[in-house]
């Protein structure tokens, strides 16, 4: 460390002073960190290869270990792996949904309607910062046998289904809603990704004689690439613990069609099996490292 | 190898300690045996009692125990009143913690769980007399075999309909599983949209339901010896065929409550349901009482082939295992189970007294809906105090829904219930 950049930076003492301020810059954090995620995380990583449940809470440390038992019982459980068929729907058919829709409104908004350009941002932002509780009121009423949508396609002559009450229905909304819920983050991010892309690009190509679908296809989506995977990245992350809107919504019902795999461990620890909700949280974990994992390789590789 | 294992799990299970700490008493844990228990006197109770308790309950009760420290001026009593919802949470980091309070209100699907922490005492000899007590409510208080908390009050579910609307349709209060079916029939004929709610699914607790179903129909929750669940059988698959039957004739609708519960009552649509005496105020708070008193009639649920059971929850008392001041706590205890204390709650709060004797109080035998549910309170059903019935209930709750939507059969319904109860065993 000293020797790289010797004569430039400020002589050894002053570094390692400096060092020190850091690290005492960084110490809030770092031990906040350390008690409320770290600790946590370790302890339920180290509780997944025991036996813990409700009833050893008073002493913790006479259980049993017992290998990778709850995760094998995990995979065998087949609640659990309608779980992850339902999450994996939310993700597949969320998070395209919610991309095209951010994407469509960043573009609509860095192009069309320059003039009130806030105002529409403030306006399409509301709902990521909106409490999901007022959000579900309102939903729930719109989604209502008798609710808005139901009326309004009464109209062209459909016969609309209750959505929230029908195990084939139930999943399409909840994801129609995180859609809603998450395209306004999305939006955000790829607005600043078309503003960084420069004018004259475009004004070339429009010279040249391309129309705005092929100057979109071949200029603006190459150009936004990473800030496409980037938004990916983030959604997918959020997307496979969703949690949030099956809870507030329909509680996992109707026939636990909307259960996730969160909700699976918010109900197993419910039911005081720590351990097994445990191996059951970290089964989600590695399948969103796994994930990220595959994504940041595509954002590099197409980098370089 | 299980000292070995032992060891193992120590090492791994040590990261805990960056979570629970403050436990200082690693050794002395054991569950005392309920001989050893030291009995409660009568000298009057002396220091400092605390006591959570929740809701409404927790609400009222910092008032009224004026009455209780009038009595031992000695003692002090200091109720924490705690959300519903945290109730579980809280009461587990305490005791992981060894930070709990004297006393705690129990709601009576909480006991289970509550015992198998370890965090309960047992009742002392001699505290109270179980016979006093209702039946459906002292046998709810035992877990285990061990009886681990007082009865304070009792609610049970009753069969609530539009009486108005009942006798335009030329239909009389149903008596039987045949008679509840063609009321509700009646219902819809006379122009409701449905005849009957009924809750579905985990998320509206539908075993409320289905358990009293099950036991009207004969069945009983567990084997002879006791030791494992026994409910692969016909008085299940009638329960699960019954409870399905409204929803496939159109009598319910699949949604179940939904958010209109109330608002159905209230219009008409949806005209008749079984829930506890707290409705009586909800619908007083919407429409007035005299609509109430005009349109609402009150009767003990229908009985199957075997009897009217009805669900029956409350809550009970109990004290900490390593409470700072158990004599004062249990004296306390026993100074809320004594029947004028009773008496004097239902008037503070409309508590159904849990102690039989109470109920001679005029408050209650003039009132003719308490008279409803003083006389289904002698056919009860408790949900069992096992701590895997909350998980086990989910699965009936699943399997019963997809009866109603005619995904499986009663028959495959019931037995996979029994395989999930097998599985979970009691959860002791």
């Amino acid at each position: 460390m000293t020797t790289t950049t010797e004569g430039r930076g400020p002589p050894p003492v002053h570094r390692r002073r400096q060092a020190v301020v850091a690290w005492l810059f960084a110490l809030p954090f770092v031990a906040v960190f350390s008690v409320f995620m770290l600790g946590p995380l370790l302890a339920s990583f180290g509780m997944s290869f025991s036996d813990l449940t409700v009833r050893d809470i008073k002493t913790p440390f006479a259980v049993n270990f017992v290998g990778l038992d709850n995760f094998a019982q995990v995979f065998q459980d087949e609640l659990f792996r309608k779980a992850l068929v339902n999450t994996f729907f939310f993700v597949v058919v969320g998070i395209p949904l919610t991309m095209a829709l951010g994407l469509a409104l960043a573009v609509a908004l860095n192009s069309g309607i320059e003039k009130f350009r806030s105002v529409f941002r403030v306006g399409f932002y509301t709902p990521v910062v909106t409490s999901i509780v007022a959000v579900a009121v309102v939903w729930r009423f719109i989604l209502q046998d008798s609710g808005l949508v139901n009326t309004v396609l009464g109209w062209v002559g459909i016969n609309g289904p209750d959505w929230l009450n029908d195990s084939t229905w139930a999943m399409p909304s909840i994801i129609v809603m995180a859609a809603w819920r998450n395209m306004g983050t999305l939006m955000i991010i790829f607005l600043a990704g078309l503003q960084a892309i420069p004018r004259d690009v475009y004004e070339a190509a429009e010279v040249d004689g391309a129309g705005a679908w092929r100057r979109f296809r071949s200029m603006t989506v190459p150009l936004m690439r990473p800030t496409l995977l980037l938004g990916a990245v983030l959604l997918s992350v959020g997307f496979l613990q969703v949690f949030e809107e099956p809870f507030v919504m329909t509680k996992g019902g109707p026939v636990n069609s909307t259960l996730t795999i969160s909700y699976y461990v918010y109900n197993q620890f419910g039911y005081g099996n720590y351990a097994f909700a445990s191996a059951a949280a970290y089964v989600l974990f590695a399948l969103i490292a796994a994930l990220a994992a595959v994504q940041f390789r595509l954002l590099r590789s197409k980098e370089d | 190898m299980k000292l070995g294992r032992k060891a193992v799990a120590v090492g791994i299970v040590g990261l805990l300690a960056l979570t629970a700490c403050g436990r200082a008493d690693e050794g002395s844990t054991e569950k005392p045996d309920a001989g050893s228990t030291t009995t409660v006197d009568d000298s009057p109770a002396t220091g400092d009692i605390t006591v959570w308790a929740m809701g409404e309950e927790g609400e009222k009760l910092p008032d009224f125990v004026k009455g209780f420290t009038e009595e031992n001026p000695d003692a002090k009593v200091q109720v924490t009143t705690i959300p519903w919802a945290d109730v579980m949470t809280k009461f587990q980091t305490a005791v992981a913690a060894g930070t709990v309070p004297d006393a705690i209100m129990i709601g009576t699907s909480f006991m289970p769980t509550m015992v198998s922490t370890g965090g309960l005492a047992p009742v002392p000899d001699g505290l109270v007399d179980t016979d006093d007590f209702i039946e459906g409510a002292a046998a709810s208080t035992v877990a285990d075999g061990v009886d681990y908390g007082v009865p304070w009050y009792v609610e049970t579910r009753v069969m609530y309909y539009r009486s108005d609307l009942a006798e335009a349709a030329g239909v009389a209060a149903p008596t039987s599983w045949e008679e509840l079916t063609a009321f509700a029939q009646a219902m819809k004929a006379n122009g409701s949209e449905y005849g009957l709610q009924l809750p579905m699914g985990d998320a509206e607790d539908s075993t409320q339901v289905i358990l009293p179903f099950y036991s009207q129909a004969g069945g009983s929750i567990f084997n002879e010896a006791g030791d494992a669940y026994d409910l692969d059988n016909q008085a299940m698959i009638d329960a699960l065929t019954y409870y399905a039957s409204f929803f496939t004739e159109g009598l319910s609708p699949l949604a179940g409550y939904g958010d209109t519960q109330n608002s159905a009552f209230v219009d008409g649509s949806d005209p008749a349901f079984i829930s506890g005496p707290w409705m009586v105020n909800v619908l007083a708070d919407m429409q007035g009482q005299e609509w109430v008193d005009q349109n609402v009639a009150t009767v003990p649920v229908p009985a199957g082939t075997a009897n009217n059971d009805s669900y029956i929850g409350g809550a009970h008392l109990g004290v900490f295992d390593e409470a700072k001041n158990a004599d004062g706590a249990w004296k306390l205890v026993r100074w809320l189970a004594d029947p004028e204390t009773q008496q004097e709650w239902y008037a503070a709060t409309n508590d159904l007294p849990a102690v039989t004797s109470a109920w001679d109080d005029e408050a209650l035998t003039s009132n003719p809906r308490t008279q409803v549910l003083q006389q289904q309170l002698e056919n009860t059903i408790a949900p069992p105090t096992v701590p895997s019935w909350d998980e086990l209930s989910a699965t009936i709750e699943t399997e019963a829904e997809k009866v109603a939507n005619g995904k499986v059969t009663a028959e495959d319904a019931a037995k996979t219930i029994q395989a999930k109860a097998d599985a979970l065993g009691l959860g002791w």
